[in-house]
């Protein structure tokens, strides 16, 4: 029988990442996901695994970027502060095609910012941060329990695909405790070429692995180019994934994902309490954005709503979207329960808004 | 026999780091992950390690739990003066108020439409050993009054706290500062 | 007199070089680092479990010249790379950086230093050409007093910008560190130094004792403004007396 347990998000995601066979972990301690850190240099010397704490959140990325080109499953973990510092590392990671999980747990900025909840670098993580064409997929669970199953999601997709994967969480779900199935989920089988990758016991006649980051210096940048294109077509198409609750018929829709998302879901189910015709569409994969399922929302819903603890990011994507077939509305930071970085958006707070727009 | 839904419980606790705050909403969700189907524990607290703000958000429920925040509660514990003035407006009309009033005079709390439960936790803490249990003092009367969870049951989740390696002797003091706060009477 | 060839091979290129045609600027001394390195490798016999990590810069190119697996990097970024390599096969590989004086001394100071500290396993080669090749002849933190560059135009001035890093010593220092190196390749004698240096490097990994550390003094015509012969003949005399040639550590514990 499968265990349950009680975790924090963050032990989760690194239990997570053990029970997809994950052995190598490199970190550096920062608020709110030092507890990653502390529970690998716990676990991994036991289980026969490599623990480094490196120097910097720059030198973590590269060891995983070590790591991964030997095609092992690896692993890092941050928040916001040590995500600027990482994208370095992920431009040459996405370069190279190499799959590799990358955890991140947003706490506010800019700057130092706060180290409490935060949803402002979605823009960061969706867009790219690093230089250059390439992108990560990302997962934004909402729960404790999803944070445990998409690390091991993350480390498929990213095999699947060669690319590497981000799991995004924030300080509420990061920290918070809730039940826990322990298992290992079989997503199937991931491709089995591991040519790519560096090797010992290589024979010497063999032709040898060569992991570039530098695409365009080898000589091989249009092939590059055209690659990763069509790999992230193939993304775009068959990996959306998402989240919908009482859309039937409802008349406005929250958009909202990770935190906010589990906010919104309580708003919804208060509203539905009070008659009001609301659903929820929550997305789940941030990069492949849903966006042929909220084009098709903004067929349905005359008004849409976009909650999330920032100034405004992932409504920019909704508006693409909704292309003004519908009204797009937002409540982020302001619509905090207190007017300073303890503030989180409530669903109570949210259910006003709906209220002032239905 | 088909188990009953039972009510969902949920409490706020408030106070300054080190205070004990969250370690009574981790006891309260170990001990009620036996008795719920769904448990779930939030907490928020300031950059400091000790005496910044902290605040736990912690709901017992037989229900998905869709949101883990809690913006009206139905009971509050607060357990100084800076987490009144942020949190009492946040309870329920009609809800209960439980406060360790050794620090926080319940002159403070300047509402009529709540019940202030004032328990001199802090002091009956002293007496038992240590103020360091005055968390669980309050615990004890929350649970009294709530019956969210049997006393014993919540009494042994301590016992299964893998951060701190309870000797024998604290947790017999633990249980006693828990068993002092249930049966004190206003 | 026969009609057979009595002519007798003294000396062959390494086994594990590989034979593509390196990129590198008339009178550079990169290949014949490479060759070094290949030597090296040939006599301890680890072609097969090595795994060479570059990072931005002339010595990057320069590694395509070794026949074992590569992964290039961020510019200073190698012993991270590097690390993670190590880790990932339980230190079976044999992993060795390539990396010029901007890359390890300048961007990635702090890298080496942390991985050597920690005393990973890893062999690092260090190209000292006194300054910035790739990117047309800037100064580099190992650029020496009053080196005239593209951007110390009056000479590299310490009151302004410091004085020549001296790699070799500082690795040394490093407690992590098991064997620490400066050796020439302009003659053959500090030729047959070098691959011995190289192949101590190695050794100390392979016995997993610490960080090995060779730093290389090299030449860089097109950087320094210099005609081959010239630059050959500056490299020996300025660059050798700011840099000493020798054996700074050579230990079988790191304590």
């Amino acid at each position: 029988m499968d265990e349950k347990v009680l975790l924090t998000g963050n032990i989760a995601a690194a239990e997570g990442a053990l029970y997809a066979g994950c052995r190598h972990y490199f970190g550096y301690p920062i608020t709110p996901q030092s507890d990653v850190v502390e529970y690998f240099s716990a676990k991994l010397p036991q289980m026969g695994g490599e623990f480094v704490q490196s120097e910097s959140e720059c030198t973590s990325i590269n060891m995983l970027y070590g790591a991964a080109a030997c095609g092992i499953r690896a692993m890092t973990s941050t928040s916001s502060p040590g995500f600027s510092l990482m994208q370095e590392g992920i431009s040459h990671i996405a370069a190279a095609e190499l799959p590799c999980v990358i955890m991140h747990v947003q706490r506010g900025g800019p700057g130092s910012g706060s180290t409490q909840t935060a949803q402002m670098d979605y823009n960061q993580v969706v867009k790219g941060g690093g230089h250059g064409e390439y992108r990560l997929i990302v997962l934004a669970p909402d729960s404790v329990q999803e944070i445990f199953d998409f690390v091991q999601l993350g480390f498929y997709l990213a095999e699947k695909y060669r690319n590497p994967a981000l799991v995004l969480t924030d300080a509420i779900i990061g920290q918070m405790k809730e039940d826990v199935e322990l298992r290992t989920i079989d997503f199937g089988p991931t491709p089995e070429d591991r040519s790519w990758a560096l090797k010992i016991h290589r024979s010497p006649k063999g032709k040898s692995a060569n992991v570039h980051s530098a695409v365009g210096i080898v000589g091989i940048y249009n092939e590059w180019l055209a690659r990763t294109n069509e790999k992230y077509e193939n993304i775009k198409r068959d990996e959306v994934r998402f989240q919908s609750m009482f859309m039937e018929d409802a008349e406005l829709a929250i958009v909202a994902y990770g935190s906010s998302g589990r906010a919104a879901k309580g708003a919804c189910k208060l509203a539905r309490e009070e008659g009001l015709k609301v659903g929820v569409l929550r997305p789940i994969t941030l990069w492949p954005f849903p966006q042929p399922q909220i084009e098709e929302l903004a067929s349905r819903v005359k008004k849409i709503l976009v909650v999330e603890d920032n100034l405004g990011q992932m409504v920019e994507d909704v508006r693409g979207a909704v292309e003004g077939r519908a009204e797009v509305h937002f409540m982020g930071v302001f619509s905090r329960h207190m007017p300073d970085c303890n503030g989180m958006i409530f669903p109570d707070t949210i259910l006003e808004e709906v209220k002032k727009l239905l | 026999m088909a188990e009953e839904e039972k009510e969902t419980m949920e409490l706020v606790i408030a106070g300054y780091g080190g205070q004990g705050v969250l370690t009574m909403g981790d006891l309260m969700i170990k001990a009620g992950s036996n008795v719920y189907k769904h448990v779930s524990w939030l907490p928020s607290y300031d950059t400091y390690t000790r005496g910044g703000r902290v605040v736990c958000y912690v709901i017992l429920s037989d229900e998905n739990i869709l949101s883990p925040l809690v913006a009206r509660p139905r009971t509050l514990v607060i357990m100084d003066p800076v987490a009144m003035d942020l949190y009492r407006d946040c309870l329920m009309p009609g809800g209960t108020l439980i406060i360790d009033s050794c620090m926080v005079s319940p002159e403070m709390v300047g509402r009529e439409d709540i019940e202030v439960i004032a328990v001199p936790a802090s002091e009956m803490a002293q007496s038992i050993l240590t103020i360091k249990i005055t968390n669980l003092v309050l615990l004890g009367k929350y649970l009294k009054l709530s019956g969210a969870l049997p006393l014993e049951l919540v009494a042994s989740a301590m016992t299964k706290s893998k951060e701190a390696v309870l000797k024998d002797g604290f947790l017999t003091i633990n249980q006693e500062a828990l068993s002092a706060g249930y049966n004190y009477a206003n | 007199m026969s009609g057979e060839d009595e002519r007798k091979l003294i000396c062959d290129t390494p086994d594990c070089i590989n034979n593509t045609l390196l990129p590198t600027c008339p009178g550079c001394l990169h290949g014949v680092v490479a060759r070094c390195v290949c030597e090296a490798i040939d006599d301890l016999g680890i072609q097969e479990n090595a795994i060479g990590v570059v990072g931005v810069g002339c010595h990057a190119m320069t590694a395509g010249a070794v026949e074992v697996d590569t992964i290039s990097t961020a510019h200073g970024r190698a012993p991270g790379v590097a690390t993670g390599i190590k880790r990932a096969y339980y230190g079976e590989a044999i992993v060795f950086t390539f990396q010029g004086d901007g890359d390890l001394g300048a961007i990635g100071l702090g890298d080496v230093l942390n991985a050597v500290n920690r005393g990973e396993k890893l062999t690092t080669i260090f190209f000292n050409n006194a300054g910035y090749g790739n990117t047309g002849g800037q100064m580099g933190p190992t650029t020496i007093e009053g080196q005239v560059t593209t951007t110390s135009p009056y000479g590299r001035d310490p009151a302004q910008s410091g004085f020549p890093l001296h790699m070799a010593e500082m690795m040394a220092s490093l407690r992590g560190c098991a064997y620490s190196a400066r050796v020439g390749i302009n003659n053959l004698k500090n030729y047959a130094g070098a691959r011995k240096a190289v192949k101590a490097a190695f050794q100390k990994q392979m016995d997993n004792i610490g960080y090995g550390f060779v730093e290389f003094l090299c030449t860089c015509p097109p950087g320094w403004k210099k005609k081959p012969d010239e630059a050959f003949h500056w490299m020996e005399k300025a660059m050798m007396e700011e840099y000493q040639l020798g054996e700074f550590k050579n230990v079988d514990e790191i304590t």
